[in-house]
């Protein structure tokens, strides 16, 4: 049935039927200029596909490295700022991590703190793995920017009782299952998954590669930092030495000490460099005012020896030159005040500079 | 003649009078006709005036002056009121186990409260939070024993749960933390369902009442029908916290980024308190992390616990593990006890807790 056609209604203000055009012709005009917007669209949709398919390849390099050049799963070496043949025989590399200040939380969660006091720059981390067996090792290198950052981290981890070892231009130490090394600016912690025969044999081969490194040898790394030198002279061993960057002994001025402990209860001998002899002075007064805190002055001679109401261990520091040198924690009087002189004895000429030292 | 004439003009003067009568009516048509769609059309720009104009906080306002109501607005989910913990606990329980088999301590521990069948029935979905914040072998004790996990979804399977699930939502790669722990492999035996995350799992969760996570992303795909909540937490040393236990644990909960909270650990672990109640947790005290924590990495920094404890409140299992397995009983509490307590969401002086302390083999 056909449909009746709609009634004209003049009255009606919008039109009902809005797609319904009603004009019998249109002009050739008309025809030319439609046709020619619609070439010019094709033109500009032509122009979009063919620059999608060629991309500008400036326009990548923003992207990181690792975008742009995956990286390669090494099969018998690690490699990047690992030394070069680190890979223990019957062993195989993984792929390499990195992560900075920003995103170093991703790898260590809860305990990026710890090494970003210590001055944090980089991590690079690669799991080696047994191809025997699922024994693995993980390789946790930090660069702390700093020989004294990384040995001040690295003497932080040291548990009680542990013992290190001085190689060139670091320490070490191996407990049980991990190796812990210090070369140069880098504190490299070797994680096995397990204490065996075949990790621990792993393990002296990725200390014997980094000790051995030819790039770390002509790095920073190859002498100590002062303080271990000075506190090495009066009989601390540079693996018992630990490096305070900030807050040293829960002191808020105290920054940049180097501390070491004679014997497993004998004093704790300390040594810090000031900007200027006066400076020193002040930080000497800052250190006995600090130890007077929870103690009795000793005698009047110079300098102040305090005598903790708790333990009843002796503390002193004094100002020599532009140094700050003490001793903390000693159980007797007499020998604390010759290892003091000993100490002030061992410090450099006044023109040194402790970086040299 | 005349007549007819009158007649033709009385005719002439009807017509006339008829076709006026008819174009008033048709005037006065066109009239109520324009004034209709006068008013609809008034009507619509009035309406549409207010919507645009209208201040945003009157009622049907569209006005957006800095394009914030443009934007999409994802769902905000709630957890249910009051958790997933029972109701009518009273005083917490807390039941401590010691010795050396994993499985007797386990459910040595649970039995100390009441007994598994207490917490979970037939019908009830069953998510369990352990900690697989490392991709680290167990042995090293930064992540949940999965020998005291499997111990426990075997407890929670005898009691009838419909579904288990085992979840956690770890930093570094979350494959690589439940194979390397060793809890995808101990979970799948004991025959829970693992729930890794993935970005469209999370979903946007109210917390009311908490200071940093108010409105916060949150691993929402494990909770989704869940109707009981068990966190499984190893004892470890902390860096920032101090102490890594049974209340931090929810932190592997949420998403966005979250390593932000660590500038106020102690005040994000409290309002980790108030975003998750649970039905109970169980401490791991199998092995303690007891220095270098959380991460760890040396065997020497783990020593053996041989405890597990349950509690309903975890500031007090955590003040438990404080004390007698951290070993640092006599020390002042980690801030987040404090806080945490203060909410009334748990009690750290333990011993007011109804303990129940057993040795087993």
């Amino acid at each position: 049935m056909a449909r009746a056609p709609k009634r004209y209604n003049p009255d009606q203000l919008f039109n009902p039927d809005g797609f319904r055009h009603y004009r019998r012709a249109y002009s050739h005009a008309e025809l030319r200029w439609g046709l020619s917007i619609l070439l010019g669209l094709i033109a500009i949709l032509s122009w979009v596909l063919y620059r999608g398919a060629r991309p500008d390849p400036a326009l990548f390099a923003a992207l990181t490295p690792m975008a742009r050049n995956p990286p390669k799963i090494p099969t018998s070496t690690a490699n990047g700022v690992f030394p070069k043949d680190l890979t223990p025989p019957g062993w195989r590399a993984g792929v390499i991590t990195s992560f900075d200040t920003k995103d170093v939380y991703k790898k260590i969660n809860g305990r990026e703190s710890y090494y970003k006091s210590f001055g944090f720059q980089r991590l690079d981390c690669v799991r080696l793995s047994q191809r025997s067996s699922s024994a693995t090792i993980d390789l946790e290198l930090f660069d702390q920017e700093q020989p004294q950052n990384a040995l001040g981290a690295y003497a932080g981890e040291r548990g009680e009782g542990q013992v290190d070892r001085v190689t060139p231009g670091g320490v070490a130490r191996v407990v049980r299952n991990a190796l812990y090394l210090v070369r140069g600016r880098y504190y490299l912690r070797a994680v096995g998954s397990d204490e065996s025969a075949a990790t621990l044999t792993a393990l002296k081969h990725i200390e014997a590669r980094f000790v051995g490194a030819k790039g770390a040898a002509k790095g920073p790394g190859q002498t100590l930092p002062w303080g271990y030198t000075l506190l090495a002279k009066v009989g601390i061993g540079a693996g018992a030495v630990t490096y305070e960057r900030e807050n040293a002994f829960s002191f808020e001025f105290a920054k940049d000490v180097y501390a070491g402990r004679l014997g497993k209860d004998g004093p704790q001998l300390f040594v810090m460099a000031a900007a200027s002899p006066e400076a020193a002075k002040t930080l000497a007064a800052q250190f006995h005012k600090s130890f007077s805190s929870y103690g009795d002055a000793v005698g009047k001679q110079a300098p102040g020896w305090v005598k903790d109401h708790f333990i009843g261990a002796f503390s002193t520091a004094s100002a020599i030159k532009r140094f700050v040198v003490g001793v903390r924690a000693a159980p007797k009087l007499a020998p604390a005040q010759k290892l003091l002189v000993q100490l002030e004895q061992a410090l450099p000429a006044e023109n040194t500079d402790d970086e040299d030292m | 003649m005349t007549k007819t004439c009158d007649r033709q003009d009385a005719q002439r003067d009807a017509q006339r009078d008829a076709q006026d009568v008819s174009c008033d009516a048709q005037r006065q048509k066109e009239r109520r006709a324009f004034l209709k769609q006068l008013g609809i059309i008034s009507g619509v720009a009035i309406g549409a005036g207010y919507a645009a104009l209208a201040p945003p906080s009157w009622p049907l306002s569209l006005r957006d002056p800095d394009g914030e109501r443009g934007k999409p607005r994802p769902k905000v989910h709630h957890l249910p009121a009051g958790g997933y913990a029972l109701k009518d606990i009273g005083t917490a329980p807390l039941g401590i186990a010691h010795g050396k088999n994993i499985d007797a301590l386990v459910r040595g521990a649970i039995d100390g409260i009441g007994g598994i069948k207490r917490y979970v029935t037939s019908d009830d979905v069953v998510v369990i939070k352990p900690n697989v914040a490392f991709d680290r072998p167990a042995v090293l004790g930064t992540t949940t024993n999965p020998e005291v996990l499997a111990a426990l979804i075997r407890l929670v399977k005898e009691a009838g749960a419909k579904e288990i699930r085992v979840t956690d939502n770890p930093i570094e790669s979350p494959e690589s933390c439940f194979e390397r722990s060793g809890i995808r492999t101990a979970a799948l035996k004991a025959g829970a369902r693992i729930i890794l995350p993935s970005p469209a799992d999370f979903e946007l969760l109210a917390t009311p009442g908490a200071t940093h996570i108010g409105t916060w992303p949150f691993f929402w795909r494990p909770f989704v029908g869940a109707t009981k909540v068990i966190g499984v937490a190893p004892v470890k040393d902390h860096n920032l916290c101090r102490a890594s236990m049974t209340t931090k644990n929810w932190y592997g909960l949420l998403g966005g980024r979250r390593n932000q909270f660590h500038q106020d650990i102690h005040g994000i672990i409290s309002d980790l308190a108030l975003m998750l109640r649970p039905t109970f947790v169980l401490l791991d005290g199998s092995r303690v992390l007891f220095r270098s924590g959380p991460t760890g990495g040396n065997l020497s920094d783990v020593r053996a616990g041989n405890t597990i404890v349950a509690s309903t409140d975890s500031l007090a299992a955590d003040a438990f593990g404080w004390d007698e397995l951290l070993g640092r009983k006599g020390e002042q509490l980690p801030g987040y006890f404090q806080q945490a307590a203060a909410r009334k969401l748990g009690n750290p002086t333990w011993q007011e807790a109804r303990v129940k302390r057993v040795r087993l083999g």
